[in-house]
């Protein structure tokens, strides 16, 4: 069983139990019979600990009572309460999550915020019995929800060029050229292309980002292909290993390059990819 | 008249250049990793005839020659960058003056 998950429970804990809180019980103990028979939150507790099946009813209108205080909204009192007589589900329901998607400690997190999330929109007034089976899985589907939805993103994320991801959220540049191929016309228009490059970018890149930038930024080569050539020997595995590496350095560089190259961008259209494409003379652009 | 000082950092700097160019140029054409290896290694041996500098290894794991070759060049830059912090003028500027 997951050690984090018990300790980021040791506060709702403490809370629960903490004589400070006896004021709000005793408030709650008179809008709702099912408390009004207990008088602590450790007696309403243990009933809810017990495995007896002829309690299911007294549990069922407890835990009726606890939502609905916690559904005022009167600080984190009763999230306490519920988190901690329902420890076992969520617990449970935390070891049942398997994979990488997420680190232990989000996952924690995640469980426990989609419990009290449940809890907060559970719709007392619609649903009348059953309460803690429809509080469990409500909190699953919201669980696996999530973690569905992470995974479909890093697989995204693991597939696709770093170029695509940013091209999502704005419109950068310099990048990727998006026609794979797309080497310089001419010996000159190529020299005027290094030129550039060394001129611009060639104080902040070492050798390797210099290649790796002319590769993907002026040929509009995938890092994949790149390292194909740079690098045929290596296995499948090590390959891979290496292509996440340099997949985090492009962009990386990437993020170095544009403020460097940032006075240097003209209107036109990303096919063209950097100024030049088309035989001007960056030099003279750029002295403009 | 240049002095011989100035001659070598004016060197550094055109080796320091020439080897990023070489690299855009064999990547843009993509020139077999003999062609390439085998200019880095001219390119290193005139920069060391040059300037008087000894070889030096590459420590970094699948290290090219002319990557190894910048690597080389970039401790010289950081040499000349940190005469010219000193107030020692930059020795490109003595050629343009010069010419």
């Amino acid at each position: 069983m997951s050690s984090s998950f018990r300790r980021i429970l040791r506060s709702p804990r403490r809370e629960a139990r903490s004589p400070e809180h006896a004021a709000l019980f005793e408030e709650a103990r008179g809008r709702h019979p099912a408390l009004a028979r207990h008088h602590t939150v450790l007696s309403v507790l243990g009933v809810l600990s017990g495995e007896r099946r002829s309690a299911y009813a007294e549990k069922e209108a407890l835990t009726r009572a606890l939502v609905a205080e916690h559904q005022r909204g009167e600080g984190s009192f009763w999230a306490s309460v519920l988190l901690v007589a329902y420890y076992p589900m969520l617990s449970r329901l935390r070891h049942r999550i398997y994979g990488d998607a997420l680190c232990a400690d989000d996952l924690d997190q995640l469980v426990l915020a989609s419990f009290l999330s449940v809890v907060a929109e559970f719709p007392l007034d619609r649903f009348r019995d059953r309460t803690a089976l429809r509080l469990r899985q409500q909190t699953e589907r919201r669980v696996f929800a999530a973690v569905r939805a992470e995974q479909r993103e890093q697989e995204l994320v693991h597939r696709a060029e770093p170029e695509d991801l940013e091209r999502g959220a704005e419109r950068p540049w310099p990048e990727t050229r998006p026609e794979p191929g797309g080497a310089p016309a001419s010996p000159e228009e190529a020299a005027d292309i290094v030129v550039f490059l060394v001129e611009h970018a060639g104080p902040v890149l070492d050798a390797e980002s210099f290649e790796l930038v002319t590769a993907t930024l002026v040929c509009g080569r995938r890092i994949p292909r790149y390292l194909e050539r740079a690098h045929p020997d290596l296995d499948p595995e090590e390959r891979k290993r290496l292509y996440q590496r340099v997949k985090r350095r492009h962009s990386r560089l990437l993020r170095r390059l544009r403020p460097a190259l940032a006075h240097l961008r003209c209107p036109r259209t990303e096919a063209d990819g950097l100024c030049l494409f088309g035989g001007t003379s960056p030099t003279k652009e750029s002295t403009k | 008249m240049m002095r011989a000082e100035d001659r070598r950092t004016a060197l550094a700097l055109a080796f320091r250049e020439t080897a990023p160019s070489l690299i855009g140029l064999f990547q843009i054409y993509e020139v077999e990793p003999e062609v390439a290896d085998a200019a880095a290694e001219v390119l290193g041996r005139l920069f060391r005839r040059h300037l008087d500098q000894p070889p030096e290894r590459c420590g970094r794991e699948r290290c090219r020659p002319m990557h190894a070759l910048v690597d080389e060049l970039d401790r010289v830059w950081e040499i000349i960058e940190a005469a010219k912090a000193s107030g020692w003028k930059d020795p490109l500027d003595l050629i343009l003056d010069e010419g």
